[in-house]
């Protein structure tokens, strides 16, 4: 049998090889005189490396670990919120527009006439008109579904506060995350 | 008798949030040991253990438990240090290893007594992982300070076995060329008798 590689003698030494191999290797290595001075370097630096001790963290790392976690968590909790609030705003305004333009008291009149920049005024103003009265229609439907809690305004205040974080909770969980995760 | 991992996990899950100390405590020193061995550098291993820890709280209810959990923190640890590895470029920096282990080999030829400075053998082995190549280093420090076995090495790496073995025999291959010739010598004597 020819001279055992170092390759072959790390794997005899990880146990790495079948039984049948493994034994014709310990033939050899008991007859071969390099090769077994070669094994025995190699179970030398074993034994050294496996007496390395490990690298000791600080004292208070542990500590620090979990002030971290709680860290993270506040953190969290204050970015879904934030990180919710432009779309939230976004979609309300959009659906305050679209009210006021076809729900609104204006929403029959025709366009306005006169020159250019007095239709784009007229436009201005409408649509300032309409983004008014959508909101003022849909704070109405709002107060009109807490109707229970509008004679007494911190409960509103409160019922109107739920609701936003269930909005807020909901657009995250079915709109949000799985966006970000198809993005990821 | 103490809790296993997995109980342990159980009992965070059920709310006993605290309990994810014992975790901590149980594997930090590991953790550190693997961070720094990649790293290079105490400062930015602990940062990178504290985060792992973080993360790995975090990702709890994705821990399934098909594998240990130790395998499964090791391998978030990994990605970690590699992120920050990158960061800092220094893949660029090691990326060529092949001519840093000509150069630590070189270095050997021109001031063969400068490992012989400390006749601390256990020293001189740090010393020489604290110069390889990252994966190496990490490989070696995976096998014997994490203790993992090959399949586990491969499950927190993602490298194929042949790789795994391939940088461990590397590494070992680069202690024993390294180490200082009156090591070696020890070595050679001991085999003799």
């Amino acid at each position: 049998m020819n001279h055992l590689t170092n390759f072959q003698l790390q794997e005899y030494a990880d146990r790495l090889l079948d039984a049948a191999i493994a034994k014709e290797f310990e033939a050899h290595l008991r007859e071969c005189e390099q090769c077994s001075r070669r094994m025995a370097s190699f179970q030398r630096l074993e034994i050294e490396l496996r007496k390395i001790p490990l690298e000791p963290v600080s004292e208070d790392f542990t500590i620090r670990v979990l002030e971290a976690i709680r860290f993270k968590n506040n953190f969290d909790f204050t970015r879904d919120v934030l990180k919710n609030l432009v779309p939230i705003g976004v979609v309300l305004i959009v659906i305050a527009v679209l009210l006021g333009i076809f729900a609104g008291p204006d929403s029959h009149q025709g366009p306005a006439g006169g020159n250019g920049s007095e239709i784009v005024e007229s436009l201005n103003q409408k649509a300032e008109k309409a983004t008014a009265s959508g909101i003022s229609t849909l704070l109405g439907w709002m107060n009109k579904a807490l109707g229970f809690s509008a004679t007494i305004p911190v409960l509103q205040y409160a019922a109107g506060l739920a609701l936003f974080f269930v909005a807020i909770k909901l657009f995250d969980e079915f709109v949000f995350v799985p966006m970000t995760r198809k993005r990821s | 008798m103490p809790l296993s991992d997995n109980e342990i996990i159980r009992t965070i899950r059920q709310g006993a949030e605290e309990a994810f100390a014992e975790l901590v405590d149980r594997y930090k020193d590991k953790a550190m040991t693997l961070a720094v061995r990649m790293l290079k550098s105490r400062e930015d291993a602990e940062e990178a253990v504290q985060d792992s820890f973080v993360r790995a709280h975090n990702a709890l209810n994705k821990f399934k438990g098909t594998s240990k959990f130790s395998t499964w923190f090791y391998r978030i640890l990994y990605n970690v240090c590699l992120t920050r590895l990158g960061k800092r470029k220094e893949e660029l920096k090691i990326g060529s290893g092949e001519e840093r282990e000509f150069e630590i080999e070189d270095r050997q030829n021109v001031d063969p007594y400068t490992a012989l400075a400390s006749k601390d053998l256990i020293h001189a082995i740090k010393k020489i992982i604290e110069e390889i190549p990252e994966r190496y280093s990490s490989i070696l420090s995976l096998f014997y300070f994490q203790e993992l076995s090959y399949e586990e090495i491969c499950e927190v790496t993602r490298l194929p076995l042949g790789t795994v073995k391939a940088h461990l025999f590397r590494a070992r291959a680069i202690l024993q060329k390294r180490l200082p010739r009156e090591i070696q010598s020890e070595y050679r004597s001991s085999a003799r008798n």
